[in-house]
């Protein structure tokens, strides 16, 4: 693999106004490969924003070093790093047309004229915005103004781009367009991307890797299905993706093969390296895992409840049941299969199975 | 009739109402004695003050090179004092940018409560009668005084510096004295500047210098020119500072007409003189409007995407 950045225990505190410190940046490391597709995601205040800029060079590092294309640059300042940044209100310059807006890069660079208009020209149609370079900013749609901001900073080739939660002051529907767009691009130009979202669905199609960080920690760094279907913690579990958490306990360990005991008293075998007799671990259910009617293995996991709500999510119906145990628990319902959508209404009884296959066991507690 | 009743009609009524005070005001005291001025400039001036009813264009001449050198004399100082001016007001404009430009940057990056403080302080010395605080500068440029005493006492001087009575004198007097003109319409529009706008400039290779001169002064250059008129329009004209710090020795075409009007009772010279001013006035804010049209626009299309 060869690396265009590389992040070595970045951390970084903010002052707060009370006098107090905040950790933003808690010992992050990271490595991007050339031509990668890489997503930081997060909740709120969790340091996304913070490891952006300081790979752009707006905010100093306390500690760790940021390698780009193998030449530090952690105490250089933003003009003089090879990355460029869409920054989320995309921050173009409202005093200049657009081709004079995508051409700034070049301009101060001192790239000559014709060289300028030729490469602003094709960055401009690969972008889609061919004829629209003597255009003012404020005659474009938000849509325009996000590619005009994507050509302004790629114009240059840049080793990497940051992309600031690019897509957020966007429709949906126009988000979903700008997402295959973006990816596309990416992958035509062939420069490494990081992208910033707290957006889970976002992050989930469009990157080759996902970073999970909360807390100014990363907690899982993984392919979008590495982390969807096996979170490494809680956390992750419960961020990305819907899931049932359940609590268990390790009755009995084998090898990798082990019991475990729920709280409602049943029992499955599951599979997994590192277990300890008595172990308090959680299982991971994914809704769409879940089997209408009685199970037919003596390993799957059976529930009967009612069902509470109904949410009607395009293709599926999502319910949430309330076990005869009283636990709360996430189910999809395709309405293509055996006529299920008579389920689909509060109140209804209903039996469901967890096929054993589908259990991830987790053994670590959320980090924060 | 039927409009008063709607609500539309009701709007236009009390605008109308409230529109037609200011409007009378307007127009009895400032356009009928404009209007004066303009008549008189074109009139005799009379034996003892006063006019007499002809049509005369010998004021103008006077100051511009056309005489009849039975009644009037063409002199050039006028022009002369007129271009010192313009001069002066030029500099005074420099001078109260350079120190409020800086400023207006400075304390926008402040908290509100520091930000609202530094703004009074600012407008604090309105409190003081102009005439007050132009003769204590008096007190710190003469011979004896404060500036020249320190410097003296330091001994970075050894007699002292001749300030009272110079054109550096009259600048600084106008500069102190127009600095807040300067400094709000600058204020508001640094205040304005979106510091992502800067990063942007930053992140995409521009080194300082470069993000100032491609990004910070194009947005907000409409600051500077507001204040820089702002202050050279009564810069221009004005005859308090140049008759305190000035004296005898630097005139400007504020005190010519001031003279022409009260110690010459040469209405009609005084308001040629005064026609001057206007003129060059006037010029000045054409080109003005014509620029902010443009940003107006600029404006307005923004509001519409926003909305
Ligand atoms: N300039 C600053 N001064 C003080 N604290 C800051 C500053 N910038 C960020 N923080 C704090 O650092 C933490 C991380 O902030 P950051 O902006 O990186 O979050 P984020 O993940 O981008 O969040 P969001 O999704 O809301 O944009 C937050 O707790 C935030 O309050
Ligand atoms: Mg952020």
């Amino acid at each position: 693999m060869n690396s265009i950045l590389g992040i070595k225990d970045a951390t970084k505190r903010y002052k707060t106004p009370d006098g107090g410190t905040i950790t933003a940046l808690n010992g992050v490391s990271l490595d991007v490969a050339q031509n990668e597709f890489v997503t930081l995601l997060g909740p709120s205040g969790c340091g996304k924003t913070t490891l952006l800029r300081s790979i752009s060079g707006f905010e100093d590092l306390e500690g760790g070093s940021i390698e780009i294309d193998g030449a530090a640059v952690t105490h250089l300042p933003a003009h003089k790093r090879p990355v460029n940044t869409v920054f989320q209100r995309y921050a173009l310059f409202p005093h200049l047309t657009i081709a004079r807006n995508v051409a700034f890069s070049l301009e101060v660079a001192g790239t000559d004229k014709e060289d300028t208009k030729r490469r602003v020209g094709e960055m401009l149609e690969l972008v889609g915005l061919a004829g629209y370079g003597d255009r003012k900013i404020t005659q474009l749609s938000g849509g325009q103004q996000q590619r005009v901001a994507l050509a302004r900073s790629l114009v240059a080739r840049p080793k990497i781009l940051l992309l600031d939660e690019p897509l957020s002051a966007l429709d949906k529907n126009l988000r979903q367009k700008m997402q295959q767009e973006l990816k596309t691009l990416q992958e035509e130009v062939g420069i490494a991307f990081v992208f910033v979202t707290h957006d889970q669905e976002e992050a989930l199609t469009m990157s080759d890797r996902i970073v999970v960080l909360s807390g100014g920690k990363i907690q899982q760094l993984g392919a979008p299905e590495d982390l969807y279907r096996r979170p490494e913690n809680e956390f992750v579990a419960g961020f990305v993706g819907e899931g049932n958490l359940l609590d268990a306990k390790i009755t009995s360990v084998d090898g990798t093969r082990a019991t475990a005991v729920l709280n409602s008293g049943q029992r499955t075998g599951i599979t997994h390296s590192g277990l300890a007799q008595n172990q308090a671990v959680k299982l991971l259910v994914r809704p769409e895992d879940v089997e209408v009617g009685a199970p037919s293995n003596a390993d799957d996991l059976h529930f009967k409840g009612r069902v509470s709500q109904v949410f009607f999510v395009g293709t599926d119906y999502l319910v949430h049941v309330t076990t005869d145990s009283g636990a709360e628990f996430k189910a999809t319902l395709r309405p293509s299969a055996h006529n299920r959508t008579s389920l689909a209404s509060p109140g209804t009884e209903i039996s469901l199975t967890v096929p054993q296959s589908a259990l991830h066991v987790i053994t670590e507690e959320k980090v924060v | 009739m039927s409009g008063l009743e709607t609500n539309e009609g009701r709007k236009k009524l009390a605008l109308f109402g409230l529109l037609t005070p200011p409007t009378i005001f307007l127009g009895v005291f400032f356009l009928v004695p404009l209007g004066i001025m303009v008549v008189y400039s074109f009139l005799e001036p009379g034996l003892y003050g006063g006019v007499v009813w002809n049509f005369y264009d010998l004021n103008y001449g006077r100051i511009l090179g056309w005489a009849d050198s039975r009644y009037e004399q063409f002199d050039p100082v006028y022009l002369i004092v007129f271009l010192r001016s313009v001069k002066l007001a030029l500099t005074t404009v420099i001078l109260s940018l350079f120190i409020c430009y800086p400023a207006a940057f400075w304390i926008s990056r402040m908290s509100d409560a520091r930000k609202s403080f530094f703004l009074f302080l600012i407008t604090l010395p309105f409190f003081v009668s102009l005439v007050v605080r132009l003769f204590a500068w008096v007190l710190i440029l003469r011979p004896t005084g404060f500036l020249n005493q320190g410097l003296m006492g330091a001994g970075i001087i050894s007699e002292p510096l001749e300030l009272m009575f110079t054109n550096t004198a009259v600048v600084i007097g106008m500069a102190y004295v127009f600095i807040p003109f300067m400094f709000l319409p600058l204020y508001a529009s640094v205040e304005k500047l979106d510091m992502s706008l800067v990063e942007a400039s930053a992140d995409l290779g521009a080194t300082r210098l470069q993000t100032f001169r491609r990004v910070i002064l194009p947005m907000t250059l409409p600051g500077i020119i507001g204040g820089s008129i702002i202050v050279f329009i009564p810069s221009l004209g004005n005859f308090i500072v140049p008759s305190v710090l000035g004296g005898s020795r630097v005139l400007m075409i504020g005190n010519l007409i001031e003279q022409q009007f009260l110690s010459a009772r040469n209405w009609p010279f005084g308001s040629a003189l005064g026609m001057l001013v206007m003129a060059a006035v006037l010029v000045l804010l054409m080109v003005y409007v014509r620029i902010m049209t443009k940003e107006e626009e600029y404006a307005n299309a923004t509001k519409v995407k926003e909305g």
